[in-house]
């Protein structure tokens, strides 16, 4: 069953558009929250969605509203990583443009989304790399990634390569699985719904 | 759910500034802390966001917020870059004859820990003293147009709804079946297509309805939107920002003075 693919590439910005970022934002939330005691972060489920299903600057807005969202309430580091979340909401919306997300079950659906997943944790890792140097020595704060990137360290590395490398392994495994969610999702919702947000 | 305002209310002077004033205050701040690699002028910096806490009068919880995140970050930042730093050299103190904290790792540390402090101290500063609304109505005069604001406003209300809606999907879902306690990791990861796709609909359901809602009230119309609760620059808002600076720089200059910079502690 092919679809239709949507045809802007620009903010959603219809009123329907916007009473939507604040619930992404949510899902972001309550997601990074489910995955609290798991290897991966998955707060960049709600962003992923909006690129998806509402369009990629929305997914951009999502991102960076979130992080803003958590440095106003409870995390006061979270500000810089905005960029990074808004990243990946962007570049998600950008690939289903593309027609690289379909609402079909095929192995060549699932090869496209594990291409998107390898595009999702290259930009997670150049951008987050950056910031992850400058504020933590290149921590990430994941103890098992943390664990990678001292033996990086150890093994004679400089922090900067040490800390992409790192961040690379953690981002690959954080991406796949969370796209591979957003993906199934998506799926899962009736395209009743996918044509009101498209109406 | 850990979710909670940073916002404290009290009645202080500092609460009452232009939360664009505190913005300034935090970019004076945050300068000479980006500038330079001296612990002293971090610590000195961090030491003034103290003071303006205190003048807020939420120093004790400021400090003690800062510290519930930043200690347990920063136990292992200190031992990776004092053992593993590639830039280490001196020994400081031997754990194993090869296993030893170096002085660069530990300077690095420790600038590392006092810029963080000064440069994110005053934007934390910010958020406990700023009611939310009023830093989305100076946002939006600074130029932020409404369409994001409102969504970052609105948030505030909707996330906490999101989250009992969750909490509501995970008992229906554990009613007809679905395992979410007491499961390996694995297991954890597949619950999450059943919990966020009805989750996912009901916000589509629900900004449908807050569309309508919202247009009901004018949010497309052209005409300029005003503030319930308007906020202004007064005369103590020049005054906080010129004794701010001043400070600063009287510090600055006083560290710059007694210390020889660069020197091998980074101080």
């Amino acid at each position: 069953m092919a679809e239709t693919k949507p045809s802007r590439f620009k903010i959603e910005f219809s009123t329907f558009g916007i009473a939507m970022i604040p619930l992404m934002i949510g899902i972001n939330i309550v997601s990074s929250y489910l995955a609290a005691g798991t290897p991966i972060w998955a707060d960049t489920l709600g962003s992923m969605l909006a690129g998806i299903i509402i369009g990629p600057m929305n997914g951009l807005v999502v991102g960076i509203l979130t992080n803003v969202f958590k440095w106003i309430t409870f995390d006061p580091f979270a500000l810089p990583y905005s960029i990074v979340n808004g990243a990946i909401g962007l570049i998600a919306g950008v690939f289903a443009l593309l027609g690289f997300v379909r609402r079909e079950m095929s192995q060549a659906q699932v090869g496209r989304t594990l291409i998107v997943c390898i595009v999702l944790a290259i930009v997670a890792t150049l951008t987050s790399t950056p910031i992850n140097v400058s504020l933590w020595g290149g921590q990430t704060g994941k103890p098992w990634v943390d664990f990678i990137f001292t033996g990086f360290l150890a093994g004679g590395w400089q922090i900067f390569p040490a800390s992409m490398a790192a961040e690379f392994i953690s981002d690959i495994t954080d991406k796949i699985i969370t796209f591979f969610i957003a993906w199934l999702i998506y799926m899962r919702v009736p395209a009743q719904f996918v044509k009101t947000v498209r109406r | 759910m850990s979710f909670r305002l940073s916002f404290i209310a009290r009645s202080s002077s500092f609460h009452e500034l232009d939360p664009r004033t505190k913005l300034i205050i935090w970019g004076i701040i945050a300068v000479p802390a980006i500038a330079s690699n001296s612990i002293l002028a971090c610590l000195a910096a961090f030491f003034l966001t103290v003071l303006l806490s205190a003048v807020g009068k939420v120093a004790p919880l400021y400090v003690k917020n800062l510290a519930k995140i930043v200690v347990p970050v920063f136990i292992p930042i200190f031992l990776i870059q004092g053992l593993f730093n590639p830039a280490g050299r001196t020994p400081v103190l031997f754990i194993l004859p090869w296993l030893y904290f170096k002085r660069e790792g530990i300077v690095f540390a420790t600038v590392l820990l006092t810029r963080l402090l000064a440069v994110f101290g005053g934007g934390y500063l910010l958020t406990m003293t700023t009611r939310p609304g009023d830093l989305m109505a100076s946002m939006q005069k600074l130029g932020l147009p409404l369409r994001v604001a409102y969504p970052l406003f609105s948030a505030f209300q909707i996330v906490p709804m999101i989250d009992s809606r969750l909490q509501s999907v995970k008992q229906a879902q554990m009613s007809r079946g679905l395992q979410l306690e007491d499961i390996g990791i694995v297991q954890r990861l597949k619950t999450y297509v059943p919990l966020i796709t009805p989750l996912l609909m009901g916000a589509i359901e629900e900004a449908y309805r807050r569309s309508i809602a919202l247009e009901a009230r004018g949010f497309s119309s052209k005409v300029k939107k005003t503030f319930l609760r308007d906020v202004r620059f007064h005369g103590a808002d020049l005054g906080f920002i010129v004794v701010t600076a001043l400070t600063v720089v009287a510090l600055s200059s006083m560290i710059m003075a007694v210390v020889p910079q660069p020197n091998p502690w980074g101080l």
